[in-house]
């Protein structure tokens, strides 16, 4: 059985009279790493929502299909049952602190105070999570007085103590510098190294390229493409649709035209099948 | 002062350690006799000097006294001003200024009403100063008040520090758009929706968001929830809480029911 | 109008000495990037050039005046900044009103208004989006609007600070459309940013900066061919330029003509 699967899934938000998605139908395997592709309002978030039930336990629009997680059905089950199994990341690191809490430690327990955990469970979860994101050292700092990075990986340990097996992330790095991206990454990695079943909406190119088994793209409310980043990141129509291509792809397809390219040779998405690819030439 | 928790000073005294629900009843006891007790001035000075002692020894009355003349200062002088010269209820008049006549009775009622918002300060203060909102909260939810609840109590206290930072971020960009902030009052006046607004509507958006992250992380969750670490009573304190809200009921019986 | 910075020295009122000894020229009609990790100043030096912050020691000259003798809400006149946080500025209820403040507090005549912000509303999609509630549209649509605001305030320079945090792809080609617009119009371009890529492509020059000193200041071309400072400030190149490298090309390549152009001439040189 599929980590996670979608069956003719729509969506409308309450008020509104045009679905924000429609009839998105895929599957994700436990482990993958499965990433979310498409322009600003094609509907990523809302994806990305639905999939941590927070639609529509907490938005109540209009949903029809069915999105099923580690075998429970969104319908059915919302956010707070989800919670030990399922973890969201958002955008904004400072808003995903609960803003009650003097330390990063204290921080972290807060997931594990609200499902129940016992108190004598609690210091090694936290420890294990603050070590998972390399926040060890900052247990004792105000999770206010944190870079944007720190916070951001603070947000993620605080959903990784709960010890989720399906993470979800909804752009998580938008608002951070390259370095903080970069720290954010590593982690993820890190996780799908673990067996961790990781779902990402991305706008940065390059690392989903390196890194998603297979990739799903939205084009205004509907999964218009799926398959592996070589396979979709090389098709011309993610230019039409706003999601671009990567540098290598555009220069190597450009490159074709003027035999800097070999005919048969497809299309690179990274920068090591770049290198290759000309290197063939 | 401000730290990144609104204001409270984390610190080893007593105060600090108490349970919450303690000095929570303790503010609302020492408010209910400020403004309700029997004999106006005794009632007004009595909490309000207890409540000073109580955050001398904790070292916090410097603070305490810094805080409450910040907010009380300019209050004070309007209550003087208005009631000192235009009072109803002047009849023997103390002070001439120019045209003014100063009435006694009106002062006296200023002076009164300024020792009392002291009195209730103060005690807010041995509250507020000494006990970290995620405690309070904690105290209460314990209690059995719902989390949302009380996460609604606790919650204004985290908006505090966030917002200074906001509105100079606010303050620059519209400056940058050409908005004059400075010179005469109308100006001032109109410059203040473009100031304001952007301030409700990105706290709109952090409140949205916040409620998201919140709910991945269990708030709802209909489990009975446990805390890191215990939060301390003694049955001495739960004697001085019941202790204090009869102190407080009685003394309300006494100035209404026996007066 | 020219920029000039002269030594500037700058320390937040917390003591971080944020600058230390800046000084630069920008033409009119340049199109500059500012690069540097955070906390290495450039935010700081940014907001000097429209008087929101002045030097403890040394003088910023836009055009003949000294940004320490005129109030940011004069400066506007000459120099338009769009901040990173859109939410910190949005408070009209129509877009277009929204992006016509910036005109109307410069003084615009109501035609003039209306031309600025029409054509504004243009080169950044925003025609569909006039009567609507700025705070009804996603991030980036607000985004956009915040960009067009600046824009419309027609002012000889403009700043922008990391406008493509959180653009895709396509709302960042009509970011480079509308830059090359206003350069055709001879107005200063300013882009903070971390987004090298589009650096590469858009920007003419750039200024490195790293613990509130320039380390660098030079054309896009020659910046990016500095790998050892780079790797020393923790810049990741451009995509073109790191395939570039791998491949022995001697210059970087801003964009992919370029790239082709210098495979072309090294595999030559390479048969010769």
């Amino acid at each position: 059985m599929a980590a996670i699967e979608v069956q003719n899934f729509s969506y409308i938000y309450p008020g509104e009279s045009e679905a924000a998605l429609r009839n998105i139908h895929f599957e994700v395997e436990a482990g993958q790493l499965f990433a979310i592709l498409g322009a600003n309002g094609a509907g990523k978030s809302t994806l990305c929502l639905a999939l941590a039930g927070l639609i529509p336990h907490l938005f109540h629009g209009e949903m029809n299909g069915n999105v099923t997680v580690l075998g429970m059905n969104t319908l059915k089950y919302g956010p707070s049952e989800l919670a030990g199994k399922v973890g969201l990341v958002l955008q904004n690191p400072a808003n995903q602190l609960s803003g009650m809490r003097y330390t990063v430690y204290e921080e972290v327990a807060f997931g594990l105070e609200n499902l129940g955990v016992p108190s004598i469970q609690m210091p090694e979860r936290i420890k294990k999570a603050l070590s998972w994101v390399g926040l060890s050292e900052l247990g004792d700092r105000s999770p206010y007085a944190l870079s944007g990075g720190q916070q951001q990986r603070l947000a993620l340990a605080s959903v990784l103590a709960l010890e989720p097996q399906v993470l979800i992330l909804d752009e998580p790095t938008a608002m951070l510098d390259p370095k903080g991206s970069q720290e954010i990454f590593e982690i993820i990695h890190k996780l799908t190294q673990m067996g961790k079943t990781v779902i990402i909406a991305e706008h940065r190119l390059e690392w989903v390229a390196c890194h998603a088994d297979r990739m799903l793209v939205l084009k205004e409310g509907e999964a218009i493409l799926q398959g592996k980043p070589a396979q979709v990141m090389t098709l011309p129509l993610l230019k039409e649709i706003g999601i671009g291509w990567l540098r290598y792809t555009e220069a190597a397809y450009l490159g074709k035209k003027r035999n800097l390219w070999l005919e048969d040779m497809p299309l690179p998405v990274t920068l090591e099948q770049a290198v290759v690819g000309f290197l063939r030439v | 002062m401000v730290s990144h928790f609104g204001i409270f000073l984390p610190g080893c005294s007593r105060l600090h350690r108490l349970h919450p629900l303690t000095k929570l009843t303790f503010t609302l006891a020492a408010v209910i006799i400020v403004f309700g007790g029997p004999g106006k001035w005794f009632s007004a000075l009595v909490p309000g000097l207890i409540a000073l002692a109580i955050l001398a020894s904790a070292g916090l009355a410097r603070i305490g006294l810094r805080i409450t003349l910040r907010i009380l200062v300019p209050l004070a002088l309007m209550l003087l001003f208005v009631h000192g010269l235009f009072s109803p209820v002047n009849q023997n008049f103390i002070l001439q200024l120019a045209i003014f006549k100063v009435g006694r009775e009106g002062v006296l009622y200023a002076v009164l009403v300024i020792l009392r918002l002291t009195a209730a300060l103060f005690s807010s203060l041995v509250l507020v100063l000494s006990t970290h909102p995620a405690h309070l909260v904690q105290a209460l939810e314990e209690a059995g008040l719902s989390p949302r609840f009380a996460y609604l109590f606790g919650s204004p206290l985290l908006l505090i520090p966030q917002l200074s930072g906001r509105i100079q971020s606010i303050r620059a960009a519209q400056q940058a758009r050409g908005l004059e902030i400075q010179g005469n009052l109308l100006r001032r006046v109109k410059a203040l929706f473009p100031l304001v607004a952007p301030l409700a509507f990105s706290a709109l958006v952090d409140v949205e968001e916040r409620a998201l992250a919140l709910e991945v992380r269990g708030f709802s969750a209909p489990h009975t929830k446990t805390y890191l670490n215990a939060l301390q009573d003694s049955s001495w304190q739960r004697l001085l809480r019941w202790g204090m809200l009869a102190l407080a009921v009685g003394l309300l019986a006494k100035r209404f029911v026996w007066a | 109008m020219l920029i000039k910075v002269e030594e500037i020295y700058f320390h937040y009122p917390k003591g971080v000495q944020a600058l230390r000894g800046v000084s630069l020229t920008i033409q009119q009609g340049e199109r500059v990037a500012l690069i540097g990790q955070n906390g290495s100043g450039k935010t700081t030096l940014a907001r000097h050039l429209n008087g929101l912050l002045h030097p403890q020691r040394g003088i910023v000259w836009i055009g003949d005046w000294q940004t320490s003798q005129h109030t940011p809400s004069q400066m506007a006149r000459r120099v338009a900044y769009a901040f990173q946080n859109p939410d910190e500025q949005l408070f009209r209820f129509r877009v277009w009103d929204e992006v016509a403040f910036g005109p109307q507090m410069l003084g615009f005549s109501s035609s003039q208004v209306q031309t600025a912000v029409e054509q504004s509303l243009e080169l950044f999609g925003l025609k569909a989006s006039a009567q609507l509630n700025p705070r009804d549209l996603g991030y980036s649509g607000r985004k956009r609007v915040t960009l067009a605001c600046a824009f419309a305030m027609q002012t000889p320079i403009v700043v922008l600070d990391e406008p493509t945090a959180g653009l895709d792809a396509g709302e960042q080609a009509r970011l480079a459309e509308a830059i090359h617009f206003i350069h055709q119009q001879e107005r200063t371009v300013l882009v903070i940013s971390h987004d090298m890529d589009f650096i590469a492509e858009n920007m003419e020059r750039v200024i490195l900066l790293k613990d509130g000193q320039v380390v660098l200041d030079a054309s896009t071309e020659v910046l990016f061919a500095q790998t050892r400072i780079l790797e020393e400030t923790a810049i990741t190149a451009p995509q073109l330029v790191r395939l570039g490298l791998r491949l022995g090309h001697s210059r970087p390549a801003l964009n992919a003509v370029q790239f082709l152009d210098n495979f072309e001439r090294t595999r030559l040189n390479q048969r010769l």
